[in-house]
């Protein structure tokens, strides 16, 4: 034995430290194994979180959801959107058939537009002051028949337009679900100006939009809504001044007021659209349906003629300024222009009990050039009647 | 038929020359009761496995010195991140006599050292425990016997 093994021999003869019987070994092989699983587990939930953060980082896209709670912006979106999706059926009662909305054309089909047969369809552009009221009117129209998802677009209606900076949404990203038909919206343009006078391009129309927006547009009026191929509106069924000057959340409160005027305007115009688009499905419709003002709408729409006896606040022809007066002044006296001609539409009646009004249409052109010193920039408007007479 | 020792009959002859070696191998007793007790508890985890190998010890060394050494790399380190100075308790007599014989060798011909003269081991054994050749063992071995027998004046005892 080597002279080390022999001096180590006297430690291992009297050892420098009690042996730990094996049950301490256990204990401390235990504790190993709960300190290696929590360690497991602790890992996996970093990969996990990491991971969860990765997709969260790499899918920057703003929320969308109407129910989702975001910035200020989409809170103020749900509080409107849901006083639109909400109009009670008592209210849009009340309000009832405004002489002054323009009550939608019936049209009669051809072969070439049978691709919007069971289509409610919405052409319009986010700078166009007239499809702001429109596009209100559908909201509350066809919430009656499904469910509206993400409108989160705020748009402004352009500053050059007769109605300016009229606050609204756009219809680019919407989903609508319906048992009842398919919506299919278009915005053209958006309230960007491109620079060369105009506005940047958009979405663009699908086939069969095109082919119905060509034969019942040929103006290319917009909004332009086509209800089933088989009721048509051009332009806005109502004034839009009505929603100058005020907010998203005042619509969306106003809209439930069946006195202001907010309502009468777009619930009034809701009125004749669900009563358009009841026709669609006439063997299984909601309740909107059978009410009494939707009876009386789609009395209306056969006639083309309101059945209220109201008389609007417009029956005189507006005034023209004097023809040095500002644009700002001209583009108030267009917008009374516009209100003159769809009150009057909207009490036309035939002074001929042998004739029956088949269409109605308000147009607008905004003039190039002056005309009979109106200045250019403003847009005038004038009606169109078609009809037909029994002899 | 293989004759298999139980656990507890290799831990009760093993334990204290394996706590020998380990004191002077590293020169702390705590960092040798630690390595020692973390190759015990892992060993009886797995006793079916190690029990039927050619040298429970060896395997046993193996992790008791990784162990211990891996404990001591961490407590370096934290010294130096938390600047905390951890003062290292002497060894007791007789161990500290003899660490003071060995304390001049590297730290692998005392690891060598000890594992030949105090665990007994062999040196295909000690080559397994340390992962190097045979040769590199005999080499270290003569190379620190030579460097004891100065130390001891007694050169033909190792």
């Amino acid at each position: 034995m080597s002279e080390l093994t022999r001096r180590s021999q006297a430690l291992i003869d009297e050892p420098l430290v009690p042996r730990p019987l094996p049950e301490s070994l256990r204990l401390r092989s235990r504790r190993r194994q709960l300190r290696r699983r929590s360690i497991a587990v602790g890992l996996l939930a970093l990969v996990v979180i990491t991971a969860f953060s990765i997709v969260k980082i790499g899918d920057p896209a703003p929320p969308r959801s109407v129910t989702s709670k975001g910035d200020n912006s989409n809170v103020q979106l749900l509080s409107y959107f849901q006083a639109a999706v909400n109009v009670p059926n008592s209210t849009l009662a009340a309000v009832g058939l405004p002489a002054t909305v323009a009550i939608p054309t019936e049209i009669t089909p051809s072969l070439s537009t049978v691709g919007t047969n069971g289509v409610v369809s919405y052409v319009g552009a986010e700078y166009c002051s007239y499809c702001a009221i429109q596009r209100w009117a559908l909201l509350v129209a066809l919430s009656k028949f499904g469910t509206f998802t993400h409108l989160d677009r705020q748009v402004l209606s352009s500053s050059s337009d007769v109605y300016s900076h009229l606050a609204s949404w756009s219809f680019v990203g919407t989903k609508y679900k319906s048992s009842y038909f398919t919506f299919e919206p278009t915005e053209t343009s958006s309230s960007t100006p491109n620079g060369r006078g105009g506005f940047a391009p958009l979405e663009k129309l699908s086939s069969s939009q095109r082919i119905a927006f060509n034969k019942y547009d040929p103006q290319g009026a917009l909004p332009f809504v086509d209800v089933g191929n088989h009721y048509i509106a051009l332009g806005a069924s109502a004034s839009p001044a009505v929603l100058e000057g005020l907010s998203l959340g005042t619509i969306g409160s106003e809209l439930n007021d069946p006195t202001s005027p907010v309502a009468k305007a777009i619930d009034g115009t809701a009125n004749y659209l669900i009563a358009a688009m009841c026709t669609m499905e006439p063997k299984a419709t909601p309740p909107v349906c059978a009410t009494f003002t939707s009876r009386a709408a789609a009395k209306a729409l056969g006639s083309g003629v309101s059945p209220t006896s109201q008389i609007s606040s417009a029956t005189t022809y507006p005034t023209q300024p004097p023809t040095n007066a500002p644009k700002s002044v001209w583009k108030k006296w267009s917008a009374k222009e516009h209100a003159f001609w769809l009150a009057t539409a909207g009490s036309y009646r035939s002074p001929n009990p042998a004739c029956t009004v088949i269409k109605i249409s308000i147009t607008g052109r905004k003039l190039t050039k002056p005309l009979f010193g109106i200045p250019a920039g403003v847009t005038i408007w004038g009606m169109s009647l078609l009809g037909k007479c029994d002899h | 038929m293989v004759f298999v020792e139980s656990f507890d009959a290799w831990y009760l002859r093993e334990h204290d020359r394996m706590i020998a070696t380990l004191v002077l191998t590293t020169g702390e007793l705590d960092l040798a009761v630690e390595g020692v007790d973390e190759a015990c508890s892992r060993a009886l985890e797995r006793w079916n496995r190690v029990g039927v190998m050619d040298s429970p010890s060896g395997w046993v060394y193996r992790v008791a010195i990784n162990h211990a050494r891996r404990v001591a790399r961490r407590r370096t380190m934290e010294q130096s991140v938390f600047r905390r100075e951890v003062s290292t308790p002497d060894l007791p007599a007789p161990a500290s006599e003899l660490w003071e014989l060995v304390a001049a060798l590297s730290e692998r011909q005392r690891q060598v050292v000890m594992l030949r003269h105090v665990a007994e081991l062999k040196q295909s054994e000690i080559g397994t425990v340390l992962g190097i050749s045979r040769g590199t063992v005999s080499s270290t071995l003569h190379d620190a016997h030579q460097r004891l027998g100065r130390l001891l004046n007694d050169d033909h005892e190792f």
